[in-house]
């Protein structure tokens, strides 16, 4: 008894101790539906898979990695733009560090789902890197739920920790081969592989779970391949997560399918549109905003409380900024590629038949210019960044069909459109911009003696020309002066210009002088002024260079 | 004869310095294999048999099929059957099971579909999403040099079936576009066991301009079965064993117009 009573205690002590420093966050369903909920407050997931590879970086560019400084000025580039958007939660592929996740949730409110990719693109085991994961291997799979319990307990009294979720639509990467498999005949093989990676998910998250019961657990899943594996092998599931690409929509029966199989809340883990058109080859922001508009507006429908599945608690747009790096990986790193990777018929935009339609380094809300501010590539929202930032202001749960049909009505998309197009050109120019001409000018002097008297006679020509007492000659001269003036920014923070004049005769002056300065000096200029001209002279030059740390000009 | 010797001593050399190159490159890194956590349901399997080598296109000038639901015009004609199975298991004709014919005529090439299946369904989707429903596809091409890509004479043609009642009711994409054309003909009538179609094609929306006897062209047949309600189980094809005929016209096969006579079925190949 006393045992008992004991046992019962330190539990209590235990959760009670957890339950201090970690939010509550869970699943919920009732009969309108499913809800996500932090303590008693609704969460409606609207959110980024936040993307922050600079231009000329390729995948194994670590944000991390660099001081705090840096960190910290890219999460402060970025968040508020989100936060202004309306974004609550953050997805990213790499493991943002706990400190980095509850300054991101303290100061801007915004969550981050702990996406552990479970061997997604490979596995070190025993010191072998290998990069096809073979989810049926003993020694693999206890590498990567070893993992996943370390995630959970770095995690768990984390503040900002929306969820956990495990994979990375891990269902299109069964690639392995083993003789176990080859043996099978070849409708089963990829079946059978299926089994060893949803039993896998389901020991991840039943381990997470242990760790962390305060928050909720989950998989991203490629499209809804393989429901029935995951209701039969993942009882430990919370939240299905989804990417699909599926064009305008995703159909009803997409969250019908969730709803009979599993019953279990569904969230767009991935969804978007590039903003390419492989057609007319050129950016489309049109193409990407009304994708995007026609997705979430189908969201809207299918969430909490609508008649529906309701079984929809948001999702993310893929992605914040361009990735340059993704299509050739690790070459042209510095190119905004337009090649095609993949092809998809439901953007029936840019699709044809035999065509890759589907631009993986135009997928951002933002594109990215090579021009940097502080270091960092600037953000140029496109049109879909500002249709979001309306559309989200209408509640997920808290709607009405006709709330959504009115509001996604009023978009006012030409105008989304119009600014998205005018910030993209202004950038280009920008970038184009690296040598400015800031001055060009010419002036032409014509000066003539008016020798009045012999206005009357009947040469013309002489009443232009005097000639006086000494026998010197003045005649009409013609004089051309031109300005250039050159302003360059090669790199960020450093300016330089120069003036550069050239002219065919010195001008004169009001009192009928040449300018001795338009003369090159000669030694004798005090005493006989020059009579050869300069024709060319920097007329000024001037440069500075502004940092942080250092202020130089001259 | 001393010379035999420092050959075999070199070659026992070469052999014994290769030996330690090559196993100082190895790594053996064991793996336990643990058995699996799910297995498929014991399906019954068929035969599928060999697949046709070809796939032929019946030109008569004068006789024409008559698209009006009676298949009736379609008897006697050597077809291939779609029984490769991209994914969804074993091929199981009770399942799924899918017979093709091609026929032509001076302006219009006709195809047959008669597909096995034990749950048909009609299909509500649009046409870029339609393969998620039942539906065939044709892909044709006239140009017969290998090319992973879309040329100008490759096209897809997909019929979806979008009512068990009116035969008239169907959607019809070429190059996934849903193309509303009187010049295009299609009846679909339903069955408890599956499903039969035929359509009736202009060359111009095929990029055919005429179709001569013994000539080579290329294409492939596609079955998406759906089955319970629910998106896209099975894909099969008569020749492609990967889902890349829509992308890739180096995945389809070779075909062959043949004169078509009066008594159809005893053609000039």
């Amino acid at each position: 008894m006393n045992r008992k009573y004991i046992i019962s205690v330190l539990a209590a002590v235990f959760f009670l101790n957890i339950s201090l420093f970690a939010q509550y966050i869970k699943v919920e369903k009732d009969d309108k539906g499913w809800r996500l909920l932090d303590g008693t407050t609704p969460v409606e997931v609207k959110g980024v898979v936040w993307s922050y590879t600079p231009v000329g970086e390729s995948y194994s560019y670590d944000l991390w990695s660099h001081d705090d400084a840096y960190i910290k000025l890219m999460i402060d580039t970025d968040m508020p733009l989100l936060k202004a958007m309306g974004v609550n939660t953050i997805r990213c592929f790499s493991t943002i560090p706990p400190k980095w996740v509850e300054y991101i949730y303290s100061k801007y409110g915004i969550y981050t789902i702990i996406n552990d990719l479970l061997g997604r693109y490979g596995v070190t085991v025993n010191g072998t890197w290998y990069p096809s994961t073979d989810y049926s291997d003993t020694y693999t799979r206890e590498t990567l739920i070893a993992e996943a319990r370390k995630t959970a307990e770095t995690y768990r009294a984390v503040d900002g920790v929306l969820m956990y979720m495990f994979g990375n639509e891990s269902n299109y990467g069964l690639v392995w081969s083993g003789t176990n498999i080859e043996n099978l005949p070849a409708g089963e093989q990829s079946t059978v592989k299926a089994g060893y990676l949803y039993s896998l998910l389901e020991e991840a998250m039943s381990a997470c779970k242990d760790i962390d019961p305060f928050h909720p657990v989950g998989i991203v899943n490629g499209d809804t391949q393989y429901l029935d594996l995951i209701k039969k092998l993942c009882p430990s599931l919370d939240v299905l997560g989804v990417n699909a690409y599926r064009g305008y929509r995703f159909y009803d029966s997409f969250y019908e399918n969730v709803a009979d199989t599993l019953d279990k809340p569904v969230m767009f883990t991935e969804s978007g549109a590039d903003a390419f058109n492989e057609i007319s080859r050129q950016e489309d922001q049109n193409a990407q905003m009304v994708y995007l508009k026609s997705q979430w507006q189908e969201i809207y429908q299918q969430s909490y409380g609508k008649g529906r599945s309701q079984n929809v608690i948001g999702g993310f747009v893929f992605e914040w900024v361009d990735e340059w790096w993704k299509h050739y990986q690790t070459k042209d790193l510095a190119v905004h590629n337009t090649e095609g990777t993949w092809s998809n018929s439901g953007y029936e935009l840019d699709y044809r038949d035999g065509l890759n339609n589907m631009d993986e380094e135009w997928f951002g809300l933002c594109a990215q210019s090579k021009l940097t501010d502080r270091g960092i590539n600037k953000r140029i929202p496109r049109a879909a960044y500002y249709m979001l930032s309306d559309a989200w202001k209408l509640s997920l749960y808290d709607s009405t069909d006709a709330d959504i049909t009115r509001t996604f009505g009023s978009l006012n998309t030409a105008l989304y459109l119009a600014v998205g197009n005018e910030r993209s050109v202004k950038e280009t120019l920008n970038e184009h911009s690296l040598v400015k001409i800031g001055t060009l000018d010419t002036t032409v002097q014509t000066t003539t003696p008016c020798y009045v008297n012999d206005l009357k006679g009947s040469d013309w020509k002489s009443a232009f020309r005097y000639k006086n007492s000494d026998g010197a000659v003045n005649e009409p001269t013609t004089s051309a002066e031109s300005s250039l003036g050159v302003t360059v920014q090669p790199f960020e923070n450093f300016t330089a210009s120069a003036v550069v004049k050239a002219w065919t005769n010195a001008p004169y002056t009001n009192l009928g002088d040449e300018w001795s300065c338009y003369y090159t000096d000669t030694a004798t200029a005090a005493s006989a002024p020059s009579t050869t001209l300069k024709y060319v002279d920097v007329y000024s030059a001037a440069f500075d260079y502004d940092t942080s740390y250092v202020y130089i000009y001259g | 004869m001393k010379g035999d010797i420092a050959m075999k001593k070199c070659f026992v050399l070469a052999v014994t310095v290769s030996a330690l190159l090559l196993t100082s490159c190895l790594t053996v890194n064991q793996k336990k294999i643990i058995a699996p956590p799910y297995a498929p349901p014991v399906q019954q399997g068929a035969d599928a048999g060999e697949k046709e080598k070809m796939f032929y296109v019946y030109y008569s000038p004068k006789d024409k099929p008559v698209i009006d639901g009676n298949f009736a015009d379609w008897d006697g004609l050597q077809g291939v059957h779609a029984r490769r199975m991209v994914y969804g298991g074993l091929f199981n004709p009770e399942d799924t099971d899918g017979l093709f014919v091609v026929r032509a005529d001076d302006q219009y090439l006709y195809v047959y579909a008669r597909i096995d299946d034990n749950d048909p369904e009609v299909n509500t989707f649009p046409a870029p999403q339609a393969w998620r429903g039942d539906s065939v596809e044709f892909f044709f091409g006239t140009d017969t040099s290998r090319h992973t890509f879309y040329k100008s004479t490759d096209h897809r043609v997909r019929i979806v079936p979008q009512s068990k009642t009116n035969k008239s009711a169907y959607d019809f994409s070429i190059d996934d576009v849903s193309i509303k054309n009187s010049d295009i003909k299609v009846a679909v009538v339903y069955s408890d066991k599956g499903y039969q179609i035929e359509a009736a094609i202009p060359f111009s929306l095929m990029g055919v301009t005429k179709l001569r006897i013994r000539q080579n062209v290329r294409g492939d047949f596609q079955i998406n079965d759906a089955d319970n309600g629910k998106e896209r189980s099975r894909l099969i094809h008569w020749n492609s064993g990967k889902d890349n005929t829509y992308l890739d016209a180096s995945s389809w096969g070779n075909g062959r117009v043949a004169a078509l006579d009066n008594g159809k079925g005893e053609v000039k190949k």
